[in-house]
């Protein structure tokens, strides 16, 4: 789970965060990677490693390559990647690491993104998925299709197992919409306010619109490599300390307990690999789809106790310039939900303090909290601003 | 109209004989012959096992609400609108399984929560032979004085 060569991300890029017409899958993932070698200030063709996620909203086949051919590369290793929301983005920079320290390449970019908003049929909500998915045989027949169904059975019943009013998921979406007012790229127009969070109609109790991520069109990319070939580059890197993951299931109709979802499991297994420790971490970007994700995995990875993460945010400690900042970003729920890619590139903007007008201040350590599925895959990973 | 019909999926090997129990307004699980243990949803092994010694069998259709949410919107277009809002659920069937699922509007005043007893209720998809498990309240349990009086 440790990386036993040091492995940094030498550049960052994301697109525009929205409603973009004219732009499929490949133009945005391109735009991302384009961004993140301008970032890295190298040159295009220095990039001969290539791993890229396959869309959900229009599946395409053989996507590593036409993504390369459409940049005009040819990498010495190439892969596409879909395990499940952002831990897609996180397992990518871990195979780009492997890539890198096997030799197969020296420079891998790593690229996430698709068209989720403009590729949806008029009248449909949230994320339109084109794909066939685990359970649907035992779930669509019962009214059950997407993820607003599956995350509002997971909420009902954290409600009933821990006490906490439904109402109190307000204070996650506020803070998040608050972080990204700080931001010139994000979907979200205005602030948000507890009248506007009460207003919002209940999509599937207890789960309120308010409550759910953005659905857009966007791209983020990293570049990985060797601290060896980032020295000769002349540049510093964000080190990629440690990554776990785990599995358990994929659909709501074989959902374990909250207790047996693998969050914490894999929350310490990441520190220990790196013999830190929770208290060690100066920021949080936690994949967020729903408020409900943020509360389960603040209290899975041992930052509160269950039962007690609204409260975290109802006291302020989620904040910026707080005990423990979430998502300065304002994550999926506020700045834009295309995939999980934009938790990386935030994680490695205020590592490098480049997080303009929301800089956490000096930050050492980033925990990265991933998940996919309905909580089905988790992955953490350890960023650190080694050698920065 | 609702439309349920283009919502259930060709069976397949391993489903085949849970469609045929819909059909037939019988409730089947797999229960593995080596360890004991019922899986849901099905299989041609035993996901406990891992041996492919499962045997669809009856159960009873009682179970208790594991978790619920009452969906005001329809995830399959305007062709499912009607059926807004309508209450899916979680029930942990007393076999030991967990079991995606509708719980019918009690008509008696009852409120849907975590923890009621239910029972499997099949109803009929509309031009078809079909039948869905749903799931109804349980009728509540006759007090000790209502009993004897009976």
């Amino acid at each position: 789970m440790k990386f036993p060569e040091e492995i940094v991300i030498i550049g960052v890029g994301e697109t525009a965060v929205g409603k973009l017409p004219g732009h499929g899958p490949t133009q945005l993932q391109a735009w991302a990677a384009l961004d993140a070698v301008s970032d890295a200030g190298i040159s295009l063709h220095e990039v001969d490693g290539l791993i890229n996620q396959d869309p959900y909203s229009i599946p395409h086949s053989m996507f590593a390559l036409a993504l390369s051919e459409y940049l005009g590369i040819r990498p010495t290793y190439v892969s596409s990647c879909d395990v499940g929301g952002s831990v897609t983005v996180m397992s990518m920079l871990q195979t780009a690491a492997w890539a890198v320290m096997s030799g197969n390449c020296g420079i891998c970019l790593v690229v996430q993104g698709e068209n989720m908003a403009t590729s949806r049929p008029e009248g449909s909500s949230g994320q339109v998925l084109h794909t066939h998915q685990g359970g649907d045989d035992f779930k669509e027949p019962f009214g059950v299709q997407g993820a607003v169904i599956p995350y509002a059975l997971v909420a009902q019943r954290y409600c009933h197992e821990t006490g906490v009013d439904p109402n109190d998921f307000a204070d996650v979406a506020i803070q998040m919409r608050k972080n990204a007012m700080r931001l010139r790229n994000r979907q979200s127009t205005k602030p948000m306010s507890r009248e506007d969070y009460l207003r919002s109609p209940l999509i599937a109790d207890p789960l309120r619109k308010l409550d759910c991520s953005l659905v857009s069109d966007g791209a983020g990319a990293f570049l990985v490599t060797s601290r060896r070939t980032a020295s000769r580059l002349g540049i510093r890197g964000v080190v990629m300390k440690s990554f776990a993951m785990r599995a358990t299931h994929c659909s709501i109709v074989q959902q374990p307990d909250i207790s047996e979802l693998a969050v914490s499991s894999v929350a310490s297994a990441a520190l220990e690999s790196t013999g830190l420790g929770i208290e060690d971490m100066d920021l949080f970007l936690v994949h967020d789809a729903f408020t409900i994700s943020l509360l389960l995995q603040l209290e899975g990875i041992g930052l509160c106790k269950p039962g007690e993460g609204a409260q975290m945010f109802s006291r302020g400690d989620a904040d910026i310039d707080a005990k423990h900042p979430v998502n300065p970003h304002g994550g999926l729920l506020s700045q834009a939900h295309f995939g999980g890619a934009l938790h990386g590139v935030e994680a490695v903007r205020q590592l490098r303090q480049d997080a303009h007008g929301r800089q956490v201040k000096s930050p050492r350590h980033a925990l990265w909290c991933g998940n996919g599925g309905i909580f089905s895959v988790f992955g953490v990973m350890i960023l650190a601003a080694d050698g920065l | 109209m609702t439309e349920y019909i283009s919502l259930i999926r060709p069976p397949t090997v391993d489903t085949q004989a849970f469609w045929d129990g819909c059909r037939e307004g019988r409730l089947l699980v797999n229960r593995c012959d080596g360890c004991s243990q019922y899986s849901y949803f099905p299989r041609l092994h035993c996901p406990f096992c891992g041996h492919a010694d499962v045997r669809p069998t009856t159960v009873s259709g009682d179970g208790s609400i594991y978790s619920f949410t009452t969906v005001r919107f329809s995830p399959f277009g305007d062709r499912w609108k009607s059926e807004v809002p309508y209450v899916v659920a979680q029930v942990d069937l007393d076999e030991g399984v967990r079991f995606l699922s509708r719980v019918i509007a009690p008509k008696d005043g009852q409120k849907i929560a975590i923890g009621c007893r239910v029972r499997v209720l099949f109803v009929r998809v509309l031009d078809s032979e079909m039948r869905l498990p749903f799931f109804q309240l349980a009728p509540p349990k006759a007090t000790e004085h209502e009993r004897r009086l009976s």
